[in-house]
């Protein structure tokens, strides 16, 4: 009955098409969507961040057993904008697909170091200042927040 | 790459530089492709354009050799107590400001002038102190202003031992509010407009382990460079002066013991591996630590093979090396005989010496001794290790 609930207020199974809104694509973290890309690809642009990511645990291989989420900084995109935090500066940014040009940039009060999830218009972040925060996707203006 | 995404027909990438990389089919692709870069603003927030009081106490830090850790900022930005900090020490900064909107503002405004915004400060509105643990903040840059309760608050997250709270500005009423807030030190002026107070060590009742207990903080030195858990002789963890000694696979390391912080380590070789069991180290060589004791500013190993070292609590500097072997350099005994290594709290670098009075075997030129890392040694049949002052052993 929990899962019934909360199905709704998650990504589908299946992400919809030409999007990535959460990290691995979708709730099971398949890494797989049926949208299509046409190769050869070349390089559209490069975002190049001042500050490299700061992962909270060392890097793996020289330590075990700890996960890996945040050794770069994993992005989701709704087909219009590319999403991501990060773990150096605690902003999250949000990039135009298409040209890579900075739309916003919303600083937070701690390391983001897991991936945005997007729904219906919102972009949740989760960050180590123990808040989530909850933002509109296209301008990453704060809605209200909880702690 | 450690990450990537497809979406709108595109493939993202994501490099462990923090990179994000967007391909696209290259029927869409048009000249060169775009970067967005984001220099570091790292210079504009130099030493050289830090000054006032908040340059002071980042220099007295320095001095003080106390430039890591936590430091709380809890007077006004404008002051640039925090920029100060992250410019001239590595302390991580916590800027405490009025409410949320002023947080956005800071925020902001950290992000267009300096890098420093999350790696080195982090801004929180002043209501969020009470979530963090006693003890935590090795340095406190507070308002003079501040009335009692405040102060308080404040002096409660000062870290014990090596903590230094600095009051900044005009404070007329400073001596009945540090009273009045429970703070018995003594505040010294230390810089035009600044004042010190050194937090020394807990008082017997606050120093006691009392229940409940509750996570302090968790970290390192992780699963791979601990020491084997089935290694029951292994030293165990032992503290002192607020710092916490851990013997590990390969190093030992000091801890803070209010935030855990990784003061430093030095590696020993084998320090704690099971092999260590069957292992016969050659004489002098640091391989082993089988005992550890911990002093207020001294901590010694025990490295098997009768060599011990004694290193700096502050910072794992290598004090000096007692090496109790039998085919030290330059002399053989052919008989019993008592020798003293006349050790203190302080370094002396002296070898050990005929007890006097003490009768024994004569002592006679022996082999020139082996090459390795010990950098002194002597010759014993029975050997008293004496520490002054301090006592450690």
């Amino acid at each position: 009955m929990l899962l019934l609930l909360l199905t709704p207020a998650l990504p589908g199974v299946a992400a919809p098409a030409g999007e990535w809104p959460c990290y691995g694509a979708d709730a099971n973290r398949s890494h797989a969507v049926t949208s299509e890309i046409s190769p050869p690809l070349g390089l559209a642009w490069t975002y190049r961040p001042a500050q490299p990511p700061q992962p909270a645990w060392p890097e793996p291989g020289k330590e075990l057993h700890r996960i890996d989420f945040d050794y770069c900084f994993q992005p989701v995109s709704d087909g219009r904008l590319v999403f991501f935090g990060s773990s150096a500066d605690d902003c999250v940014r949000a990039l135009d697909l298409k040209t890579g040009e900075m739309r916003w940039r919303f600083p937070t009060g701690g390391p983001v170091r897991f991936a945005p999830v997007l729904h219906e218009g919102r972009c949740y972040v989760a960050s180590d200042d123990g808040v989530l925060y909850c933002l509109d996707a296209q301008s990453g203006r704060s809605l209200p927040a909880g702690r | 790459m450690r990450g990537f995404a497809v979406a709108g027909g595109r493939l993202l990438a994501a490099t462990h530089k923090g990179e994000i990389l967007c391909f696209a089919p290259q029927s869409e692709l048009a000249g060169k492709p775009f970067i967005l870069a984001e220099t570091s603003k790292m210079g504009k927030s130099g030493e050289d354009k830090v000054s006032g009081p908040a340059s002071a106490i980042a220099d007295i830090l320095r001095r003080d050799r106390l430039t890591g850790g936590f430091a709380l900022v809890a007077e006004a930005p404008e002051r640039g107590s925090a920029v100060a900090l992250a410019a001239k020490t590595e302390l991580s900064v916590l800027q405490l400001v009025a409410d949320a909107v002023s947080c956005d503002a800071l925020r902001a405004n950290l992000l267009s002038t300096t890098a420093y915004h999350g790696s080195r400060i982090a801004v929180l509105p002043r209501d969020r102190l009470g979530d963090f643990p006693d003890y935590f903040a090795n340095v406190i840059v507070a308002d003079g202003a501040m009335d009692q309760a405040a102060m308080a608050g404040l002096y409660r997250v000062l870290h014990p031992y090596t903590g230094r709270l600095y009051i900044v500005g005009p404070s007329p009423n400073l001596a009945s509010t540090l009273k009045a807030a429970g703070i018995s030190e003594t505040a010294k002026p230390v810089a035009n407009g600044v004042v010190q107070i050194s937090r020394g060590a807990l008082p017997v009742g606050e120093s006691e382990a009392r229940a409940p207990f509750q996570m302090l903080w968790f970290g390192g030195p992780g699963p791979n460079r601990m020491a084997d858990r089935h290694i029951i002789n292994a030293p165990r963890p032992q503290g002192a002066n607020g710092r916490v000694f851990v013997t590990g696979a390969h190093d030992v390391f000091a801890f803070d013991a209010f935030n855990g912080r990784e003061l430093w380590s030095v590696p020993v070789g084998k320090a704690c591996v099971r092999e260590a069991d069957a292992y016969a180290p050659p004489p002098g060589s640091l391989t082993t630590a089988v005992g550890m004791q911990a002093g207020d500013d001294v901590l010694r190993l025990d490295l098997g093979a009768r060599v011990f070292v004694d290193l700096d609590a502050r910072d794992g500097r290598v004090l000096h090396y007692y090496n109790l072997n039998t085919n030290a350099p330059g002399h053989v005994l052919d008989g019993p005989r008592t020798f003293e290594i006349p050790g203190s709290a302080a370094p002396t670098g002296k070898e050990a010496t005929p007890a006097k009075g003490a009768a024994g075997g004569t002592v006679k030129p022996g082999p020139k001794p082996p090459q390795g890392r010990v950098k002194r040694s002597s010759f014993f049949v029975s050997v008293n290790l004496r520490v002054e002052g301090k006592s450690i052993s």
